[in-house]
């Protein structure tokens, strides 16, 4: 049994996750999984997924996996299980996530003194980055790729690693996964914790700016982009927890790939209760 | 005349604001400080008059110009299925 994002997981792929205890909240089995009849939608040319829909069962096929999703249980059918185990962790579990009501942002979350940041934004804005500079300064990672909350919006934690590209994984020791990426394990926090902050990586961003009301919201609300519609009231959820969120913690955009560890530091004090 | 939010109307209000979620359409709309307060008296079932005391008691506003921003501002909420008639 493993924790993934606060769900307990029971599963017959392996997972490069610590063990835990307690009754399976979702089952990952393998067996054979039909294309779905209604397809919502697929990418291509050069990305081959499909998502499609067979009843309430989400269906979604890549090349060399196939996932059939319901809230408590996901059937795996996979050529390739490092691939499929690697789609798992983030792809596939936010759409787990979402069918049990529990919407999630993009980003990473690192903490320090009981305290932590999120930095949200699409890939190749900076997330990894930043965090890398904090990581580097003694915080400790909470999540990585996917931020989910409990009741009282804490971040809670994630897999205990950042995926890195080859380029920024120069001298870090850890293991290449199925996609290419380099697991580092730094030092994590095993806590549910509260965020001070929130900094949004914002395309067309000259400078730090503090959102609020509904800029802030809506900023937040295009983090929790799930393209997946898992749960009939997905996009209430999408909805209460940006508001949520934006209600109780500072959100502040920043152009892309500007953030330092200093100026992280600096907002996050500025923030601290 | 009065209204009332349909049922697939979310709405919350944030920082002085107010942000509104059609779920038919996933669309929102954010509404700023001043629509706010009259979105809070039409949502509860105030009259437009209500709406337009409440806008010049906070704002300092001249009656009429408050009266045309909530007839501007039910106007879009109606065409845009956020709010409807109530029915007497």
């Amino acid at each position: 049994m493993h924790c993934l994002f606060g769900l307990n997981v029971e599963s017959e792929l392996p997972l490069p996750l610590p063990s835990t205890e307690g009754n399976a909240d979702v089952l990952v089995t393998l067996g054979e999984v039909d294309r779905g009849d209604d397809i919502l939608w697929r990418t291509g040319p050069h990305l081959h997924i499909t998502c499609s829909r067979r009843g309430r069962t989400i269906v979604l096929d890549w090349p060399t996996a196939r996932f059939a999703i319901e809230p408590g249980r996901v059937v795996v059918q996979a050529t390739d299980p490092e691939f499929a185990g690697h789609l798992l962790l983030q792809a596939i579990w936010s759409v787990v996530l979402d069918a049990h009501g529990r919407p999630s942002l993009h980003g990473t979350a690192v903490e320090r003194d009981g305290c932590a940041v999120g930095i949200l934004g699409r890939s190749g804005s900076g997330k990894s980055t930043a965090a890398l500079a904090l990581l580097d300064r003694g915080w400790r990672l909470v999540a990585d790729d996917v931020l989910t909350f409990d009741d009282t919006e804490r971040v809670v934690p994630g897999p205990p690693f950042v995926r890195l590209r080859a380029d920024r994984a120069v001298d870090r020791i850890g293991t290449f996964d199925a996609g290419g990426k380099l697991r580092y394990y730094p030092a994590a926090c095993p806590d549910r914790v509260p965020l001070a902050a929130i900094i949004v990586h914002v395309e067309g961003q000259d400078s730090r700016v503090r959102l609020v009301g509904m800029t802030a919201a809506a900023e937040l609300i295009r983090q929790t982009d799930s393209p997946v519609p898992a749960h009939p009231a997905q996009a209430r959820h999408a909805f209460d927890l940006a508001l949520d969120v934006a209600g109780r913690v500072p959100i502040y955009a920043v152009p892309p790939r500007s953030l330092t560890a200093a100026l992280l530091e600096e907002i996050v004090m500025d923030n601290e209760t | 005349m009065s209204f009332r939010v349909p049922t697939h109307v979310h709405h919350r209000a944030l920082h002085d604001e107010a942000v509104l979620l059609d779920a038919r359409s996933d669309a929102y709309l954010g509404l700023n400080q001043t629509g706010a307060l009259a979105w809070e008296i039409l949502a509860a079932g105030g009259s437009p008059d209500s709406a337009v005391d409440a806008l010049v008691t906070a704002f300092d506003v001249d009656r009429e110009r408050a009266r045309t921003d909530v007839a501007v501002l039910i106007e879009t909420l109606l065409a845009r299925g956020l709010l409807e008639p109530t029915r007497t």
